[in-house]
């Protein structure tokens, strides 16, 4: 067992939307180092769990807390907890019109610079550091310095998250279906990227709907998620053994 | 001759100002020349006839005017007062404007003519009067009888044939000292082969009603380019109701760029009538009214002749209690073939009060075409905001790059990199809530020109 304290904790987590409970008690320990993977049916409250950790509006909390690198994550606006090193790579990333990666990004990292009480990134530094991980992404040209995901494919929507978790260095970096729409080498672009920014402090909970981008970002454990539940967790074979029978199977095991 | 003054009150309704029309326009407009007396006096009548517009109008149904309609003002007299404010760093020609008449007197500059309309009857006789009034009759608005009747002088431009590049700037001073009514007319010739570029700013100073009609003419000959940037920086109690009409030939070229900043009422009407094959027209304008403001955009783009391309770009970002209207219309006329025509408006309403009319209206008369159209009108993307946020970034920050981006669409079309950048700082300036009507737009710009936004 891990001694560090937790980086996440989330405990008997409950949230509806309007009078819809989506959430009904979700409990998760995550600490500085891991990967974890959630996975689970469609519409069961995988999305819904990075909305209410991430503080998008529309959802209640109805029950339980949550504990992010010992603050109290609940009561943060979503910037804060972003500021706090909290980034949702988004199952679908909005598109922005007239608003310039380049000008996206330089005020995402000068509002965390300032948050940590840093001065404003220099525009060389950021440029260098911009491109650096750009190429490191393997981002198409075409879509380097465009308004923030206007006219991207699925595929370079996805892309283009990977590369601001790249940019923004989070702590905890919670990954909606990221694999989904990508092509094979965006896959492995995508996978490479994320191992590459794996570190002794910062942690992933990827959620998938496939084993596949397990074989690339190969996780610590694997949750199930059921009905607003975590209902089994296990190391990586849970995630083969889920491939062979199936989420009913699984399901009736678990019962 | 006897003063007016001693015939009728001081200050007169808006209103009184069409029924008396007929009586009372030679005491304002002063004595003209057979043709102008005679178009005047027929306009008078016309003024008199149709009367102050009213809400059953269909130009008028979504523009109450009950705020001007009983505003007691005089007709505008003599002002000294001068601007020398300038927002177009490039143009080589300075025309203040006070109330709508030139300061300085007749100019004749490297072939270019300039001066006021009473000048221009004495010097070009023959040119006034082959083109006054001859574009204006497109509408039947009672707002340009009204100011047919009434104007007391207007601006005068012409560019001959072969000039080239002409940039010039108007700067036109409304004197609010005192409740006033002013008319302003302007006679624009662009001969063929030319660039020219016109921007103009309307300014009040003083915290009285202004009423103000404008009436331009502007005649875009062959192979020429007429390029207009406008500003208006008005009071929140005051009026201007413009109409601009411009006339496109073979192959000539209208691009125009309207930003309405501060006044209780910026209603522009631009008339394109394209008689020319090949020509083309653009028209773009960003508005964002707030408080109790209005803006009308009424943009008429009619195609008359084949093979000719017309787009309309117009975004509005609406607050407070403001109202923002657009009215775009495209008219194909029979035998315009291979016309294309494009027409775009959006809306953004950061208020539960604010309110947008967005009202397109095509009308089509030939079958080998392409138009067309589309409307937009919402409040601020709520993803996207979120998206933002959870990138760190706090929501009025967000917002305002949002906001900032949604304007540089429009911004960004204006060909002339300083101009660009100047009307960005103005428009981000109002954005933000920084541009009051009691704003110095001439100092904001001066800022971005010793130290520049991105
Ligand atoms: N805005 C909403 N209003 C009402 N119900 C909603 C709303 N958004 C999501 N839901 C419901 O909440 C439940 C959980 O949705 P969620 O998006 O979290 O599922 P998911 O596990 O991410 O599914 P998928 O694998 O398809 O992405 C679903 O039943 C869904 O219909
Ligand atoms: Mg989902």
């Amino acid at each position: 067992m891990n001694k560090q304290k937790p980086l996440l904790e989330i405990k008997d987590l409950h949230a509806a939307i309007g009078d819809k409970e989506i959430l009904k008690g979700v409990n998760l320990r995550i600490y500085p180092g891991e990967v974890h993977a959630v996975m689970g049916p469609n519409g069961t409250g995988k999305s819904t769990l990075a909305y209410v950790l991430t503080g998008r509006e529309g959802y209640e909390v109805t029950r339980g807390e949550v504990w992010f690198n010992g603050k109290n994550l609940l009561e943060m606006s979503p910037d804060e907890r972003a500021l706090e090193g909290l980034f949702l790579s988004f199952q679908y990333p909005v598109e922005i019109p007239g608003v310039s990666m380049t000008n996206f990004m330089k005020a995402a990292i000068d509002a965390k610079r300032k948050y940590h009480g840093l001065e404003p990134i220099k525009p060389g530094e950021f440029l260098r550091m911009y491109r650096e991980k750009q190429d490191m992404l393997g981002l198409p040209e075409r879509i380097r310095n465009r308004a923030v995901n206007e006219g991207f494919s699925g595929g370079e929507k996805k892309r283009n998250e990977i590369f601001q978790l790249a940019m923004l260095e989070p702590l905890l970096a919670i990954l909606d279906e990221t694999d989904s729409g990508l092509d094979i080498d965006a896959l492995r672009a995508v996978a490479e990227g994320v191992n590459r920014l794996r570190r002794p402090d910062n942690a992933f909970l990827v959620i998938t709907h496939y084993q596949r981008l397990l074989n690339h970002i190969v996780p610590d454990y694997v949750h199930i998620m059921h009905d607003g539940r975590i209902v089994r967790s296990g190391d990586k074979n849970l995630a083969l053994e889920l491939e062979e029978k199936g989420y009913e199977e699984l399901a009736r095991q678990n019962a | 001759m006897k003063n007016w003054l001693d015939k009728m009150p001081k200050r007169m309704n808006w209103t009184d100002y069409f029924e008396k029309a007929p009586h009372l326009w030679p005491d304002i407009a002063g004595r003209w020349p057979g043709f102008i007396q005679a178009a005047k006096e027929k306009a008078a009548a016309e003024t008199a006839r149709k009367g102050f517009p009213h809400a059953r109008l269909e130009a008028w149904r979504k523009t109450p005017l009950n705020q001007w309609r009983t505003a007691a003002v005089e007709p505008a007299g003599v002002s000294r007062r001068v601007s020398d404010g300038r927002l177009f760093p490039a143009a080589t020609i300075h025309i203040p404007l006070t109330n709508g008449i030139p300061v300085a007197t007749w100019h004749e500059e490297n072939s270019i003519s300039f001066g006021r309309l009473s000048e221009a009857v004495q010097q070009m006789p023959e040119v006034v009067k082959q083109y006054f009034g001859g574009l204006q009759r497109l509408s039947d608005d009672a707002m340009t009888d009204f100011n047919t009747a009434y104007f007391k002088d207007g601006l005068f431009v012409y560019v001959p044939e072969g000039t080239g590049k002409v940039r010039l700037e108007w700067t036109n001073l409304i004197d609010a000292a005192t409740a006033h009514l002013w008319n302003g007319r302007m006679l624009v010739i662009v001969e063929p082969d030319n660039e020219v570029e016109m921007a103009g700013t309307d300014i009040a100073e003083g915290e009285a009603i202004s009423i103000g009609t404008r009436v331009a003419e502007i005649f875009v000959q062959r192979a020429s380019t007429f390029r207009f940037y406008g500003w208006q920086q008005l009071n929140d109690v005051s009026a201007l109701v413009g109409h601009y009409f411009m006339q496109a030939a073979d192959e000539a070229r209208i691009d125009g760029f309207n930003f309405p900043l501060n006044g209780g009422l910026l209603r522009e009407e631009v008339w394109a009538d394209i008689t020319g094959s090949g020509a083309r027209v653009n028209l773009h304008g960003f508005y964002a009214p707030a408080g109790d403001q209005q803006t009308d955009e009424r943009i008429f783009v009619a195609h008359g002749a084949e093979g000719s391309f017309s787009h309309q770009q117009f975004k509005g970002l609406i607050d407070g209690r403001a109202k923002a209207l657009f009215n775009g219309r495209i008219l194909v006329r029979p035998g315009a073939q291979q016309t294309n025509a494009y027409q775009k408006n959006d809306n953004i309403l950061l208020s539960d009060e604010a309110r947008a009319h967005s009202l397109p209206f095509l009308e089509i008369y030939a079958d080998d075409v392409s138009c067309s159209h589309g409307s937009t009108t919402g409040s601020l993307n709520g993803e996207a905001l979120f998206y933002m946020q959870q990138r760190g970034l706090a929501p009025e920050l967000a917002q305002r790059l949002m906001l900032y981006g949604y304007a540089d669409e429009v911004i960004g079309e204006i060909p002339d990199e300083e101009l660009q950048a100047l009307t960005r700082r103005l428009v981000r300036a109002k954005i933000d809530g920084r541009l009051s009507s009691e704003t110095d737009i001439f100092a904001l710009v001066r800022e971005e020109i010793l130290s520049p936004v991105e």
